[in-house]
């Protein structure tokens, strides 16, 4: 292992950490040894100037976006997503009274949930062939099973790896129709009751959510 | 040379609060989500322009970012600072959409540097060092683009700046020392940029 002479390593520390000198980021024993480094360095102050100069240049302005307008965007979806897993920070009367109380909450995310499966239905379903759909019998989607009638809308805790999510839907005897939502949940369907299949669900830790949707009927 | 030695660049000065306020969110307190939306709206914009230049598509990952923000505001433990912790979320959202919409992510594209700032006479004289310093930052990559941005527009430290970009604090030195070397190149005769 080869060691730099001292003022090499001070030198090559200083050029890596010059730009947190400039913009004040610098703190502690760093700081008191760049600082040191540039008292003895014409080339790293010369750098520096050049950084401050480089700095100077205003950032482009911010673009054009109306604040007021893209808040009143987000306001519907703050109406039907709720800050998850909401740690009671703030005392309970303040999170009943909240405008989005999981206990309806709960109710409004189900109803988009179905709205969500019955657009998604409506949107796979054969629209005008149904003819040619009864003639064969045998097709289906990938990954469908023949005569998926229930579904059950899930979702995972963040950072459930994908390898567990699989196994997880494939242990519940279900596959994935749809998803993710714009809240991350997935729909499942399944041969099986959306009951059962909800409860198996249920049962696994890394499922925050699992709501059986009704039933549909098969193509 | 003695300005900002060893001055604290002007960060937000609600900063110190912003733990506060992540926590009443988490609560569900819109006022307080409200607060730092506002507060945040700007910087994202300003952030993510380098990034892309569709003014929908800045909009449409601020508000989500902060759609993330509202729902996740549970998880956040403080290890980091919320700026941190939201411009991450930003990065990290800026890079699927424009990976979903196939625009690249790892270079310059940047309709400034679609015309003039291709060309080798671009150095011209009524380009003004502003112009030739935004013109040059296009053409970095976006990760180099992203730390410098993050650096010098931010005043964020290689420690935050890492975490956002969720690699390690020597892959952000080493971004930035590039960074600079293509700057130099690139603002040659312009500023007196060394390598």
């Amino acid at each position: 292992m080869t060691h730099l002479p001292d003022h090499e390593a001070a030198h090559h520390e200083a050029q890596d950490l010059l730009p947190w000198l400039a913009n004040g980021r610098l703190d502690g024993a760093e700081l008191q040894r760049v600082q040191a480094h540039l008292a003895t360095c014409a080339t790293c102050r010369a750098d520096l100037d050049t950084l401050y100069t480089l700095q100077d240049v205003d950032d482009l302005p911010a673009p054009g976006l109306d604040v007021d307008k893209a808040f009143a965007r987000l306001l519907p979806q703050l109406d039907a997503v709720a800050p998850a897993d909401a740690a009671p920070v703030v005392p309970g009367w303040r999170t009943r009274l909240a405008a989005n109380d999981g206990r309806w909450l709960r109710v409004a995310v189900g109803l988009q949930f179905c709205a969500i499966v019955v657009l998604g239905t409506l949107l796979v379903r054969p629209s005008g062939d149904t003819q040619m759909a009864a003639q064969d019998d045998t097709y289906r989607v990938l990954g469908a099973e023949a005569g998926a009638d229930s579904i059950v809308a899930v979702t995972f805790k963040p950072g459930t790896p994908e390898h567990e999510l699989r196994r997880i839907v494939t242990a519940s005897g279900a596959h994935i129709v749809g998803g993710p939502t714009v809240m991350g949940a997935w729909m499942l369907g399944s041969a099986q009751a959306p009951a059962d299949v909800a409860a198996r669900l249920r049962s696994e830790s890394a499922v925050t959510l699992a709501e059986p949707l009704g039933v549909q009927a098969g193509p | 040379m003695e300005r900002r030695f060893d001055a604290r660049p002007a960060v937000a000065r609600t900063e110190q609060d912003e733990p506060g306020l992540i926590g009443r969110v988490a609560g569900g307190d819109r006022r307080a989500f409200e607060t730092l939306y506002r507060a945040y709206h700007p910087r994202l914009a300003r952030f993510l322009q380098r990034m892309t230049r569709s003014t929908p598509l800045i909009e449409e990952i601020v508000n989500d970012t902060l759609l993330v923000v509202w729902r996740k505001a549970a998880t956040f433990n403080g290890s980091s600072k919320v700026s941190t912790w939201i411009f991450a979320i930003a990065y990290r959202r800026a890079c699927k959409s424009l990976q979903a919409l196939d625009e690249p992510v790892d270079a310059g594209s940047d309709e400034r540097e679609g015309s003039e700032a291709d060309r080798p006479d671009w150095q011209l004289a009524h380009v003004q060092l502003t112009g030739a310093v935004h013109a040059a930052l296009a053409q970095l990559p976006l990760a180099q683009r992203t730390a410098f941005q993050l650096t010098f527009y931010h005043d964020m430290s290689y420690t935050e700046i890492a975490e956002i970009m969720e690699c390690p604090v020597n892959t952000i030195k080493t971004r930035l020392f590039h960074a600079r070397k293509r700057l130099a190149v690139l603002l040659e005769g312009q500023i007196e940029v060394r390598s």
